[in-house]
């Protein structure tokens, strides 16, 4: 098992003709996942790598079927393309887009939550369960099939991590990154839920950052909820006051949104937090 | 993008909430001549973008024109909180019956536009929050209706504000309400929200945050905004334009002698901290968004070491979405220019590179006599020894 994908999740690809759509089609279909059709308004009837391209998701659903779809919609567009899925009943949608005007895309995750969809992102490198299926912009050679669940709001982070954890031997059950925020689809809750009920997962890295209350609910969560070994990283501990990292939702305002308190909240409900990603697979070992 | 107060109130003003009569100007000179047309005593507040102005001694009060221009005199050319003040807004002083709070907003956990409103306005909304959390008015707004005129009376109500005074609250949460949807604005603010001597409400302070993802929608107003602002003199603010000019999504001066570039926000944060952990100290804080884009790389190397404080650079690349031959070429590119470039004689590079088509930017890299690392921990310990011996 994993989460959110498997072997026969069905992908249509959304800006398939463009030079990273096609580029991460091509990435995704050599690793096996089952990309079944893509989308470019205006581009209907043409071909991406073997891929039927069509004008309309729902046509594109109606003859190939659907599951989920990765947008690399740019962010002006991205909003209107993720509600293009929603309508064509797709029950996960990725959004890659950095950029996506703030109003929205909360139009699109009130849509979503009123017709139970999963939306992951925006500025999200998506999801993979290695071995099994690739709905993101992994450098996938990183990852391995396994028994360890990372959720990340950094696609970098993750892969990094996921570095350090196949390099000793740790394999992934799923990698899921949820976003750069400032408002998220999928939270940490969400996929904290998922990984508990896997029976595939037996630990659990979780991959913060500064600012917001995030890795505070996931701390909450932790020690109601789950009962598998969770490791975390928090990054951002030497950030400045009031400068925005490169994530929308990564600043501390006001003395808020400090790595210490995030450290301090999950450490409080017995998660072990390090420094760093190479403490990763040690400290996860000694737990498993 | 926070627009200065008297932006601000200009949309205030076209969208019927009552402000104070005034200009802004850029003269001590000009001051008297608007303090004399206005014929009253009046406000001089420094235009500014920071929080925190009043405090800082940004908001002066003057009984006649003369003295209008002293104050002007005083915060003109100089700085608040860091900040170069070349604009104040003079305006006419509102005889005050009491002040209120009054915002709309995105709470961005409930995934909702938010009402705020409280009779305690003046001061921010966290220290109502703090000292009378029972006087905030807090309304989440439905979708499916947007804010109506009865749910506006209703926060009005709460507030506490009876007959016309409730009906004109109401109205003004409503102009509020319109801007923030009109303008893709991701906070709007009137504090103090001041019920004046006649009954009616006057926007004393106007905040206006525009979500810049959404400037697409509004190139008029954002195109006009830019023009007000000038281009920093100092080194590292021409730097931070430089940065903001060649579209680098993070650039940061933090005042040590290792520059950081990274691909990504997760992973510079994550370069950032360890750099520091192994002893490092970190001057530029610098990071690409993850998008492939060569031009991009060799832009922020050629920024960061332009900045003479920079010994090492640190590039941090593990790229998913980011290609590492398109990275290489970009490195590589800055490279065999370099000699033109004026950046510090002798500042070493260290690259580390992992991802997506990694061989091929390790091939382009070694190619160009660039060695590069595959693991993070090795690349910043090398990184950390070279700025010590530096």
């Amino acid at each position: 098992m994993c989460i959110l994908v498997d072997r026969d999740t069905r992908v249509i690809v959304q800006g398939i003709t463009g030079t990273v759509g096609s580029f991460q089609t091509k990435v995704m279909l050599d690793y096996g996942t089952k990309v079944v059709a893509g989308v470019t308004p205006g581009k209907g009837g043409q071909e991406v790598h073997g891929v039927p391209v069509y004008d309309l998701v729902e046509d594109a659903v109606e003859e190939n079927g659907g599951d989920a779809v990765i947008s690399f919609v740019p962010g002006p567009f991205a909003a209107d393309a993720a509600l293009e899925d929603i309508e064509a009943g797709l029950g996960l949608v990725v959004i890659t887009a950095e950029g996506v005007p703030l109003q929205d895309i909360m139009r699109v995750m009130n849509l979503a939550a009123e017709r139970d969809v999963s939306i992951i992102g925006p500025d999200t490198a998506g999801v993979i369960s290695p071995g099994r299926c690739k709905l993101g912009v992994h450098p996938h050679r990183l990852f391995m099939e396994g028994g360890i669940g990372v959720i990340s709001k950094s696609g970098a982070l993750s892969y990094e991590v996921s570095k350090a954890l196949t390099e000793s031997g740790l394999g992934q059950s799923t990698v899921v990154g949820i976003g750069g925020g400032p408002m998220w689809g999928l939270a940490q809750v969400d996929a904290l839920e998922m990984f508990e009920g896997d029976i595939e997962t037996e630990g659990i890295v979780l991959l913060g950052e500064i600012g917001g209350t995030m890795e505070e609910e996931a701390a909450e969560y932790i020690r109601e909820h789950v009962s598998k070994p969770v490791v975390a990283l928090i990054v951002g501990r030497h950030a400045p006051e009031g400068e925005r990292m490169g994530h929308a939702g990564a600043i501390i305002q006001h003395g808020r949104g400090l790595a210490d308190g995030k450290i301090r909240a999950l450490r409080g409900t017995g998660v072990h937090v390090v420094k760093g990603p190479r403490e990763i697979p040690t400290v996860m070992k000694s737990l498993l | 993008m926070r627009l200065y107060e008297f932006q601000a109130k200009e949309l205030f003003a076209k969208h019927g909430i009552k402000i104070p009569r005034g200009r802004v100007v850029d003269t001590p000179e000009k001051a008297v001549d608007i303090a004399r047309e206005l014929g009253v005593p009046v406000a001089v507040k420094a235009q500014v973008q920071v929080g925190g102005r009043g405090l800082a001694g940004g908001v002066k009060f003057a009984r006649n024109p003369e003295e209008a221009k002293e104050l002007a005199a005083g915060i003109l050319g100089g700085t608040l909180k860091k900040e170069d003040v070349d604009r104040v807004l003079v305006e006419e002083k509102i005889p005050i019956e009491a002040e209120y709070f009054a915002g709309v907003t995105i709470d961005y956990q409930r995934k909702a536009l938010v009402v705020i409103a409280s009779s305690r306005g003046g001061v921010d909304i966290e220290s109502i929050a703090l000292e009378h959390p029972r006087e905030i008015v807090k309304e989440e707004v439905d979708p499916s209706m947007g804010l109506t005129d009865f749910g506006a009376r209703r926060i009005a109500k709460k507030v506490g504000l009876e007959g016309r005074n409730m009906l004109s609250f109401a109205n003004t949460l409503k102009s509020l309400y319109s801007i923030l949807l009109g303008y893709d604005a991701t906070l709007v603010e009137a504090n103090p929200l001041a019920l004046a001597a006649d009954g009616s409400f006057v926007a004393v302070d106007a905040k206006i945050v525009l979500d810049d993802n959404a400037s697409f929608r509004h190139r008029e107003l954002f195109s006009k905004l830019e023009t007000h602002g000038k281009i920093p003199s100092e080194d590292t603010r021409l730097r931070k334009a430089l940065a903001e000019r060649a579209e680098i999504p993070t650039y940061i001066e933090l005042g040590g002698n290792i520059g950081i570039i990274a691909d990504g926000a997760g992973t510079g944060m994550l370069t950032l901290d360890l750099t520091r952990d192994h002893g490092g100290e970190v001057e530029t804080y610098c990071e690409l968004g993850g998008r492939t884009n060569p031009k991009l790389i060799e832009e922020a190397m050629k920024i960061v070491l332009s900045n003479g404080n920079v010994y090492v650079l640190l590039i941090n690349l593990i790229g998913g979405l980011n290609r590492m031959d398109e990275m290489a070429k970009g490195i590589t590119s800055y490279l065999s220019k370099e000699k033109g470039l004026k950046h510090k004689p002798g500042a070493q590079i260290v690259v580390r590179m992992s991802g997506t088509l990694e061989e091929e930017g390790r091939r382009i890299l070694r190619e160009a006599g660039v060695d590069s690392f595959d693991n993070i921990y090795e690349a910043i310990e090398k990184a950390v020894g070279l700025a010590r011996r530096g």
